[in-house]
């Protein structure tokens, strides 16, 4: 039973990955056709963890209204209602019916807007604290961020095209650089969790409890 | 009324309100700014003038919080293509199914329903599952990996599907095309990406630019109303950039107006 909850997860991981691996770097005929099968099987495994995070969900909810958890039971009423509410009208018409799609441009990207545009405010007030010229580092970047916003105007570009290029070379050269160190880095740390998890010691993903690891 | 010693003495309301009456004015008066465009979007449109005729493009849906911001970009970007005959693959697979309805919006926009002939001139795919390896499996098995279409149907009976033979038929991604894309359509296959997205994604985005694995890319307001007006059709994106505009002046207007009041009053031997 402890091969099938640990070292198997970790074989079919590990051959999976350096399969993937090996296909994509090398283009072999026979990894081709393995990995492209793979991607297929991935597809399908994704669709059902769809399904199982959709039941997750509702059972955390059920629990909150079952319990009625002060706070949060209401709310989580109302999820189970929007829910159903959208997997009627989504099954009864059609996802791409009209009434499915005015719920979805009207109610959700509405929703969704809001919370995005309601950032916009909170940027404002914090871009005024945090651009204050206190010190050496934050003049420096009080004098970076006023540029970088001149370059974001076009009539800047039009009239004054000097702050415009610099605004530009600041986006272009530090920030692209500096963008650039993360991806790196980023791509690094990817590399080592991939080795560790074709190794055999990266485990978290299995839920395996600490005591249970060893 | 004395002027305050510092503008954190100031309630955030008062910026937020001043914020919303100055972006109000030039959306409902429009000022007329003037508008430059840029290397990024002349490159952008000289991808799409690139395709021929009868080439396929595959547009990636994109999250419903950009609708606002990216939406009209997109939909322009696509009528273009269009218009000139490319014909385009919808399909959502960058996160969850809830991108999967952007592809109906967009075709609803454009009204390509009325326009044009579905499954010949264009196809939508809906929700693909799978992320990363839905965005390998469709330069790569398309016919293997996508047996139906976002409405039930079998995507055998499209002309459209059966010209997806493999990586070569695809000749632009574009929409919401992302490290996925530029690492199984663009990096092995050479497939050009012209990414529309938010101004929040340029600096990543500006990185893949300056190395030339992407030709171009159309970020925010600004790339959608640079390509509004190099195509000669102006629409909400370049109205919004008198507002955009404004309000930037008035971020740095106020930052400076802190500045100046944190001087004198340093000056004053004040906190």
């Amino acid at each position: 039973m402890a091969f099938l909850r640990r070292e198997l997860p970790l074989i079919i991981v590990g051959s999976m990955a350096v399969l993937q691996i090996f296909e994509y770097l090398f283009g072999v005929p026979i990894l081709k056709g393995l990995g492209s099968e793979m991607r297929v099987w991935q597809s399908i495994i994704v669709s059902y963890s769809l399904l199982m995070g959709t039941i997750g969900g509702l059972r955390v909810h059920y629990k909150q209204i079952t319990r009625r958890t002060p706070g949060k039971w209401l709310w989580s009423i109302y999820f189970i209602a929007f829910f159903l509410l959208v997997c009627a009208i989504g099954f009864g018409y059609g996802t791409s019916s009209t009434l499915y799609m005015w719920l979805y441009e009207w109610v959700t990207t509405n929703l969704w807007n809001t919370m995005v545009s309601t950032a916009g405010f909170y940027i404002l007030y914090g871009a005024l604290r945090a651009f204050r010229a206190r010190n050496s580092e934050s003049a420096l970047m009080l004098i970076v961020g006023a540029f970088i916003i001149l370059q974001m105007m076009p009539i800047v570009k039009v009239m004054f095209r000097p702050a415009y290029d610099l605004g530009y070379w600041f986006l272009n050269v530090p920030a692209v650089g500096a963008q650039r160190g993360l991806i790196i880095c980023a791509g690094v740390g990817m590399i080592m969790l991939t080795f560790r998890s074709i190794l055999g010691y990266e485990r978290a993903f299995l839920g395996l409890k600490v005591e249970e690891d060893t | 009324m004395r002027l305050p010693k510092s503008l954190d003495e100031v309630d955030r309301r008062v910026f937020w309100w001043i914020m919303v009456i100055i972006i109000a004015i030039p959306w409902i008066k429009p000022i007329g700014l003037p508008i430059e465009v840029s290397e990024l979007t002349v490159n952008s449109v000289n991808t799409f003038d690139s395709l021929k005729a009868g080439d396929i493009a595959i547009w990636a849906a994109f999250d419903p919080a950009g609708i606002e911001e990216t939406g009209p970009t997109q939909v322009l970007a696509i009528d273009y293509l269009m218009e000139r005959g490319v014909k385009l693959i919808f399909g959502a697979w960058y996160a969850g199914p809830d991108y999967a309805p952007m592809c109906d919006w967009v075709i609803n926009q454009n009204k390509l329903f009325e326009r044009y002939e579905y499954g010949v001139d264009f196809v939508n795919l809906g929700y693909v599952p799978g992320g990363e390896a839905a965005s390998a499996g469709l330069a790569n098995e398309f016919q293997k990996m996508i047996k139906l279409d976002a409405y039930g149907n079998e995507i055998s009976d499209f002309q459209l599907a059966k010209e997806m033979t493999g990586p070569d038929s695809i000749k632009l991604g574009i929409g919401k095309v992302t490290l996925f894309e530029i690492r199984h359509w663009a990096t092995p296959f050479g497939i050009p990406l012209i990414p529309i997205i938010g101004g929040s994604a340029i600096m990543e985005y500006m990185t893949y630019y300056d190395s030339g694995v992407i030709p171009g890319f159309l970020g925010g307001k600004n790339g959608g109303a640079e390509l509004e007006f190099l195509l000669g059709r102006p629409g909400i994106n370049i109205r919004a950039m008198d507002s955009v505009t404004v309000g930037l002046i008035l971020v740095l207007v106020l930052i400076l107006f802190g500045n100046v009041l944190d001087f004198f009053n340093r000056s004053r031997g004040g906190i």
